[in-house]
């Protein structure tokens, strides 16, 4: 399958005939004259750039399109990649870190999130990942990613317990 | 039942969800459903907002049940299977969408949760795409209810990074002491040995107290005679020395039982964890990280030794001088006595609470070293990819910053540690001088008393004063050492957890009672209608049957997943299948004696494994009693005596790991000499010629030709050319068995999935040449 690139046909002045839908069931949609297949969406940089570069790849992870900017698509696929972008996006997002306990070859970490508080396991030498926005990246033993936006908004409380884990 | 509790109590230790589908739901199912089982069900944890919520998904053999609880109440809503066309999955950074089609390609139904959830509700997906697609389902996991399935599935994670054993940290202490038993009269002597000299540590600070008081001040007030006073200094240092020797004498027999008792359990350990290393399954093995078990057989016994040596004896010692140390100076002078002991759980608390703040030290200065190993770890084995990008510089710059960086976060902790330690000592010097500003008036008009009336009644006698500030000075280790005892616990029971998971790991495959030797062993092979899962749950081979005669050649073939590796696996029954049969001449495999089984059998590998020794050792691993003339003549038929006759050393180079470096086809063509040695009636070649070149391959072909004459070969093979002389091919497909016969036979099937595997092959070499 070719791969379009937004950027590219808008700066070549062409007609990007084919519009980007989501559905209530969290479903996206390449559609085009001739067909409407179910696509979903890579943020090529999820962390060190998030505001750009998304890959639209079929069901066989063939990428369909990439997309520089989403400003480059029209009002309504850019509304379905934003809505896209919400559930694919998911993870949880700490607000506070209420205890950070060793047990038998696991860290226990109990945080509160938007979901509400949360416990979850790491393995010990598994660390932390800093990112470069100041932001702190946890992945748990079942690959649920944990993300703490600002390190530096957290609570004194809630720093001080990631002091070890921080530079 | 044992296992299923503990995996309860993991549940509910580390997850903050249900240990099983709740009772109501369980009753409310059971009402709408008539003649249904509960198959299996999993736990959703995200509403279609990504809020947490408590839903389930449980499966039927006709219908599903999504429940939701909203304010404590049930919301159903049930599907009929048959409405349900395709399940499909939507995936990101930290969830999952489940989502149920109907004939027309629109969403009857979706369900969120989060990669926690994902290992059971892929059993559900897979269990309903089964019934979906094939309108049947065959569960692997038929032995385990729907309630024991979500929890082995759902605590995976978990007892894959922690070493799974049932008990706490005081149940793990008991049982790291009872090691101890088969020791008894050694730990009783070395136990003796360390109180005994605890105590009489206490006896020459009470001897010094005895000659001020009862030598040097009477001798002063002239009440005893030069004469006297030397018989008497000599009788106390006569004491002294024999306390001194005595003392020495029990810290010798202490330190020799216990260091050497130690070495014996550590020894008995290493001998029972790795002699049941050997008898587990290659599921363990595959569970399980190399390092993470050769460390357990290291590292950790090593600790365990430490623990029973030192950590032990140290404990109970310092908590026994510790005691002794308060009784002897309250007995002396109580009011002083009390001064000193009372501050005393306080010090004991100061010292816990520095290594509770010093591990968060630690901590971070770990996780430097960790970047720095990682830095290594990197470029050392990509020394070639630096090289040739001129990264040289860039590199030595990366490992100097982190460099620097373990250096200032250790550097921390010994700032941490120099300001402790300083502070800690002051505490108690601190009671030093609280003894000297209370005991010294009272020394004081002791002596003015005793000079004015010569009696010895009043006030705090100079010797026992003495005493008192021997006896200070040693408190300082016990006290060091009860403060760091929990840290030593908590490393020794770690350490003792890992020990033990594999101690109590059962071996699944297992000589059955009864099991008989083999007798005019022919090597026929039959395969009746076998399953197999590795994870209980996806079919790798599904309901696969056929029969290989006693010197027959069978080629497996198909895609890479197809089930062929597994169809080998269960010849040489590093598995059990869970369900149909295998028959090993008429009889099943399970009756038959296991070692009297693999003793006639040969396994050739992909990647074969040279242990490090000698190129003779490494052949004559197959049949260490082999003559030399057998050995050379096995190694010409592998068409590998020649290159080896070519190494300085001949049979006798040292190969292996940092043994002399062979190249893939020399090592295969040594592990074709092996088992020939071993001369076994079925032999397993596993693509054992798909790693080399051409030129070689055709030698180790050779050499395979000789091997598998007169022997029920089963050949896994990636070039099919290699087959040719195949008596029949089965061609594997998903699990199933596609295709068998010969391969001119299964070249005429049109559209046959071997047919189009040499098509393929052909294709890709015209295009090569």
């Amino acid at each position: 399958m070719d791969v379009l690139n937004v950027d590219k046909l808008r700066d070549q002045n062409k007609i990007i005939e084919f519009k980007l839908e989501f559905n209530e069931h969290g479903q996206l949609f390449f559609v085009n004259k001739e067909k409407k297949i179910s696509v979903y969406i890579k943020k090529c940089f999820p962390w060190s750039n998030k505001d750009s570069f998304f890959s639209i790849r079929n069901q066989s992870d063939e990428e369909v399109l990439l997309i520089e900017d989403i400003n480059a698509l029209d009002e309504h696929s850019r509304d379905a990649i934003i809505s896209s972008l919400l559930a694919s996006g998911f993870c949880f997002i700490i607000n506070d870190i209420i205890t950070i306990k060793e047990d038998y070859e696991l860290r226990v970490w109990e945080v509160e999130t938007n979901q509400g508080m949360r416990q979850f396991q790491t393995e010990l030498m598994a660390w932390p990942r800093e990112l470069s926005s100041g932001g702190l990246l946890i992945q748990d033993l079942a690959g649920d990613i944990y993300y703490i936006p600002k390190v530096s908004e957290l609570k004194p409380s809630g720093k001080k317990l990631l002091w070890a884990f921080i530079d | 039942m044992e296992v299923l509790k503990s995996k309860t109590s993991l549940v509910n230790k580390y997850y903050e969800q249900p240990d099983r589908l709740p009772k109501d739901l369980k009753e409310l199912i059971f009402k709408s459903w008539e003649k249904q089982n509960i198959l299996l069900y999993s736990f959703a944890d995200l509403d279609s907002h990504f809020q947490l919520a408590e839903q389930w998904i449980v499966v039927g053999q006709l219908q599903i049940v999504f429940a939701t609880r909203r304010n404590s109440k049930w919301e159903i809503k049930i599907l009929n299977i048959s409405e349900i066309s395709a399940t499909k999955e939507l995936s990101g950074l930290s969830y999952r969408k489940l989502l149920f089609e109907n004939q027309k390609a629109e969403v009857i139904f979706s369900v969120n949760y989060t990669l926690r959830q994902a290992t059971t509700m892929s059993s559900v997906k897979f269990v309903l795409e089964q019934m979906v697609d094939q309108k049947k389902y065959e569960l692997d996991f038929e032995n385990d209810d729907a309630d024991s399935l979500y929890l082995k599935q759902l605590v995976k994670p978990i007892e894959k990074a922690q070493a799974s054993i049932s008990g706490g940290q005081y149940d793990v202490v008991w049982r790291l002491l009872a090691l101890l038993r088969p020791y008894k009269y050694s730990v009783l002597l070395g136990m003796s040995g360390a109180v005994l000299m605890t105590l009489v540590s206490l006896v020459p600070a009470f001897l010094t107290g005895k000659i001020i008081d009862e030598v040097i001040k009477p001798f002063q007030a002239g009440q005893l005679t030069k004469d006297i006073a030397i018989k008497l200094t000599y009788i106390t240092l006569m004491g002294l020395i024999t306390v001194y020797i005595l003392r020495e004498f029990f810290a010798w027999i202490r330190l020799q039982k216990m260091a050497i008792l130690g070495e014996y359990v550590a020894r008995d350990l290493r001998d029972r964890v790795y002699n049941h290393l050997q008898k587990l399954s290659l599921s363990f093995f595959n569970s399980k990280q190399t390092g993470s078990i050769i460390s357990r057989v290291g590292a950790d016994t090593d600790r365990i030794w430490d623990f029973i040596a030192f950590g032990v004896v140290e404990v109970t010692t310092s908590i026994i001088m510790l005691m002794g140390l308060s009784v002897v100076l309250v007995a002396l002078d109580w009011r002083l006595g009390l001064l000193v002991s009372l501050p005393v759980p306080f010090i004991l608390f100061i010292i816990y609470w520095h290594g509770q703040s010093m591990q968060k030290l630690f901590l971070k200065a770990w996780r430097k070293w960790s970047d720095l190993t990682d830095c290594l770890s990197d470029t050392i084995p990509g020394i070639k990819v630096v090289k040739s990008f001129n990264k040289e510089k860039e590199e030595v710059q990366r490992f100097r910053l982190r460099n620097q960086s373990v250096v200032k976060e250790f550097n921390g902790i010994h700032k941490a540690w120099t300001r402790f330690w300083p502070f800690l000592m002051l505490t108690i010097q601190a009671i030093v001088i609280g003894v000297w500003t209370f005991g010294m008036p009272r020394v004081l008009d002791h002596i003015e008393y005793f000079n004015k009336t010569g009696n010895i009644e009043s006030g705090l006698s100079p010797g026992v004063f003495i005493s008192f500030v021997l006896y200070l000075g040693m408190f300082v280790q016990p006290i060091e050492i009860i403060g760091q005892m929990s840290r030593m616990i908590n490393r020794a029971t770690s350490s003792a957890h890992r020990v033990f998971e594999i101690l109590d790991t059962e071996p699944q495959i297992l000589n059955l009672k009864g099991a008989l030797p083999l007798e005019d062993f022919k090597g026929e092979v039959e395969f009746k209608n076998v399953n197999f899962s590795y994870d209980g749950v996806r079919k790798t081979l599904k309901s696969v049957s056929f029969k290989i005669n006693s010197g027959e050649m069978v080629g497996l073939v198909g895609p890479s997943g197809s089930g062929k590796t597994t169809i080998t696996n269960l010849i040489a029954r590093f598995y059990d299948a869970q369900s149909g049969e295998i028959l090993i001449d008429g009889k099943k495999i399970t009756s038959i004696d296991l070692n009297s089984y693999r003793s006639q059998m040969g396994i050739v590998l992909q990647d074969p494994y040279l242990f490090h020794g000698t190129i003779l050792d490494n052949i004559k691993y197959a049949h260490p009693e082999a003559t030399l003339k057998e050995i050379i003549s096995a190694a010409k038929a592998a068409n590998a005596h020649d290159f080896i006759c070519n190494l300085p050393q001949a049979y006798d180079t040292v190969v292996g790991e940092r043994g002399h470096t062979l190249s893939g086809g020399e090592r295969q063509r040594i592990s074709i000499a092996r088992a020939i040695l071993r001369n076994p009636k079925i032999l397993i070649l596993d693509e054992a010629t798909s790693s080399v070149d051409t030129e070689t391959e055709k030698k180790i072909q050779q050499a395979l030709d000789r091997l598998v004459k007169g022997r029920t070969t089963i050949a896994i093979a990636h070039r099919l050319s290699t087959l040719a002389q195949a008596n029949k091919i089965l061609v594997l497909k998903n699990g199933e068995l596609k295709e068998q016969g010969t391969s001119i036979d299964l070249m005429k099937l049109e559209n046959g999935v071997y047919k189009n595997l040499v098509n393929m092959q052909r294709e890709l070499h015209a295009n090569k040449v």
